[in-house]
């Protein structure tokens, strides 16, 4: 899962993305509305942390572009000004949920991690494909009820094909969802990581699409 | 009271004034048509004194007239035209018209050569105009006076005519002056009545500037009032973009060193985290109140209810969309009766106070809130009602109270119904809590209608 952090304080920048990398997710930033933007713009991400009082071009009118662009990645508007009149004027632009600061750490984690798990249309927190669980709550992963131990790549493939079950999702895709724009990709390693989690999880789970992609289905279900 | 009418004060002046004008005139124009009237009887009666004269010759020291005046007037009887020839008092000839009557002539005779026009009382209460003038003729010991009357009615009667006259085109000539007055002043106020309903419209917040084009007196005026204005509103958005810009200057360090906090363990870091909360509560409140236009003060201040519930109702339902830790069926908030509904003050004030209401419903909510507002006498009371668990009557005093909280355990600052009873008491309104027929709380604020 790959999320983007749009905020000109460096330091508030510093503790969210480490806050999200440590809770599994692959994480963009920029320091301003411009470069936030053209971000949003070019990489798929699954939410973005959006700051509204930025330097350059200021959130809402981000916001404005990207849903006039057809853009609909889930946004969680993360800012100072808490007037109701701002609230309403961040939700009609189309923010997804609104945080002001200061805020817990844990607040926002919730709220991302909601926000990603609902655009993918799941209503429970906690994910279920056969008898292995998600909670993205968490992070825990079982399998018929024994704790999986999983790397860190390990557990973004698989927290990405739980998310998009029953759908074949190709390899860039995968990609991109999972290494943020910095990471040296190398698409090897992803069989490598899908080989993995078929052999720590269930060797039916991950189904290969030859020349498409793969795809997660619970047994007995067809992609 | 009407003297403080500019417009009655004109008014009143100028007929005051145009009404002594037209008696002054009135009574000059009658002097003048009088004496012109009496001149031109006077001059026919001279003329037939003129011809007495040339009919009169002295035989043997006596007085003879060859013919008489032949007008049949002087004939008819007691016609009021009437003639006589008087000599030292003594009547040498008269006219037949006079009958048996003799007319009471004054004692004093014009003096020789002398003509006098005057006024007696004749025969049957005849009121008379006489002219009497005095001649010597040669052969004749004595003077004569010959004199000559006419009716004094003729010259009323040509007067009463004029007068009436005079009376009707002096009215209609008064009326139209004050038709014209009273339009010249109204039309020449206009101006400042039509600026008198602009302010009021200002005022009641149906614009917020003075618009149109005045005359060049009272242009100034405009413009000032349109600085003042506008000066008031520069006013209010500098301390809003300057609160927010102190909101965002502050917060956002606030939520540096919080998140630190977070991280860190023992003693230091509950300590650094209570400190956050206390600078927070204190920024937020106070930015709150900075952020108020401040009340009643500022005119051009009128707020659509409709308008901000609507926007709040659609907002809120996407921030409760999905309540709980298993995702609910979200919050629905039902608005009675809000549309069109306005009370005095500023929008972002009002959005402020209803936002902090309906959110704080929406947290306790167990899925349903109302708001509903209506108009009692003079105020708007707007009610926000929730299904949620309530408050017990004997807490409801503290929770309005500054920074208290009665569930730590909600997220939320606690600030929100404490920023609203503030700006409430700015707005000279009031807030109050209630048991609310759809089992929760519900909270009454009460605010003034334009």
């Amino acid at each position: 899962m790959r999320v983007l952090v749009v905020e000109d304080e460096p330091d508030l920048r510093r503790q969210v993305k480490r806050a999200l990398s440590e809770s599994g997710y692959s994480v963009d930033e920029a320091p301003d509305g411009e470069e936030g933007e053209f971000l949003g713009d070019t990489e798929p991400y699954d939410a973005v942390v959006l700051d509204l009082g930025l330097p350059k071009v200021d959130g809402i009118t981000v916001l404005n572009h990207w849903r006039a662009a057809g853009r609909d990645m889930p946004v969680l508007i993360l800012t100072a000004r808490d007037s109701w009149n701002e609230k309403v004027a961040g939700f009609d632009a189309g923010a997804d949920d609104y945080l002001t600061k200061p805020f817990h750490m844990e607040e926002l984690l919730a709220r991302v991690r909601a926000l990603i798990r609902r655009s993918a249309g799941h209503a429970a927190p906690t994910l279920e494909c056969g008898p292995v669980l998600l909670d993205t709550r968490t992070g825990k992963v079982t399998n018929d009820g024994a704790t999986v131990s999983l790397t860190a790549h390990e557990f973004k493939v698989l927290t990405y094909f739980m998310h998009h079950q029953g759908r074949v999702v190709s390899q860039t895709e995968l990609i991109e969802h999972i290494y943020d724009q910095d990471f040296d990709r190398d698409s090897n390693t992803i069989e490598v990581f899908i080989a993995r989690l078929r052999k720590k999880l269930l060797p039916e789970l991950i189904k290969t699409h030859r020349g498409r992609g793969y795809s997660m289905n619970a047994p007995g279900e067809s992609p | 009271m009407f003297f403080r009418s500019v417009g009655f004060r004109l008014i009143f002046l100028s007929i005051a004034w145009i009404g002594v004008a037209l008696l002054a005139g009135g009574k000059v124009l009658g002097q003048h048509f009088r004496t012109h009237v009496q001149n031109s009887f006077d001059i026919g009666l001279t003329r037939h004194v003129q011809e007495v004269l040339s009919y009169a010759e002295v035989v043997d020291g006596q007085l003879k007239l060859i013919r008489r005046p032949t007008d049949p007037s002087f004939t008819r009887p007691l016609s009021g035209w009437y003639w006589e020839v008087v000599q030292k008092g003594k009547v040498l000839e008269r006219s037949r018209s006079e009958w048996d009557e003799t007319l009471a002539l004054p004692q004093r005779v014009p003096a020789q050569g002398e003509k006098l026009g005057f006024f007696i009382d004749g025969p049957r209460e005849q009121r008379l105009r006489v002219v009497g003038k005095t001649v010597s003729l040669p052969g004749l010991k004595d003077n004569i006076t010959v004199y000559f009357t006419g009716p004094a009615k003729v010259i009323e009667t040509a007067m009463e005519e004029f007068r009436e006259t005079l009376m009707t085109s002096l009215l209609v000539l008064g009326g139209g002056l004050a038709f014209a007055v009273i339009l010249q002043v109204i039309l020449g106020l206009r101006p400042l009545k039509l600026l008198r309903r602009r302010l009021a419209a200002v005022h009641a917040g149906e614009v917020d500037r003075l618009t149109g084009r005045y005359p060049t007196e009272v242009e100034p005026l405009v413009t000032d009032l349109n600085e003042l204005l506008d000066h008031n509103a520069q006013v209010i958005e500098r301390a809003r973009t300057h609160a927010g810009n102190l909101a965002h200057a502050l917060k956002t360090p606030l939520a540096v060193l919080s998140n630190e906090a977070d991280l860190m363990d023992g003693k230091s870091g509950h300590m650094l985290r209570e400190q956050v909360s206390v600078m927070n509560e204190l920024v937020t409140r106070h930015l709150a109140r900075a952020r108020a236009s401040g009340g009643l003060g500022a005119p051009g201040l009128k707020t659509d209810i409709g308008d901000i519930a609507a926007g709040l109702k659609r907002t809120l339902e996407r921030i409760y969309v999905h309540r709980g830790p298993e995702d609910g069926e979200g919050i629905k908030i039902s608005l009675v009766n809000v549309r069109g509904q306005f009370v005095i003050g500023d929008r972002q004030d009002i959005e402020e106070m209803l936002g902090n209401l309906m959110d704080n419903a929406c947290k306790w909510s167990a899925g349903r809130v109302r708001v509903r507002v209506d108009l009692v006498g003079r105020d708007t009371v707007i009610k926000v009602d929730d299904n949620g668990p309530g408050v017990p009557q004997d807490k409801w005093a503290d929770v309005l109270e500054r920074g208290k909280r009665l569930d730590e355990g909600t997220p939320g600052s606690g600030l929100g119904l404490n920023i609203v009873h503030d700006l409430a008491e700015m707005y000279l309104g009031s807030i109050a809590l209630g048991a609310s027929d759809l089992g929760g709380l519900s909270v009454t604020l009460t605010l003034p209608a334009p």
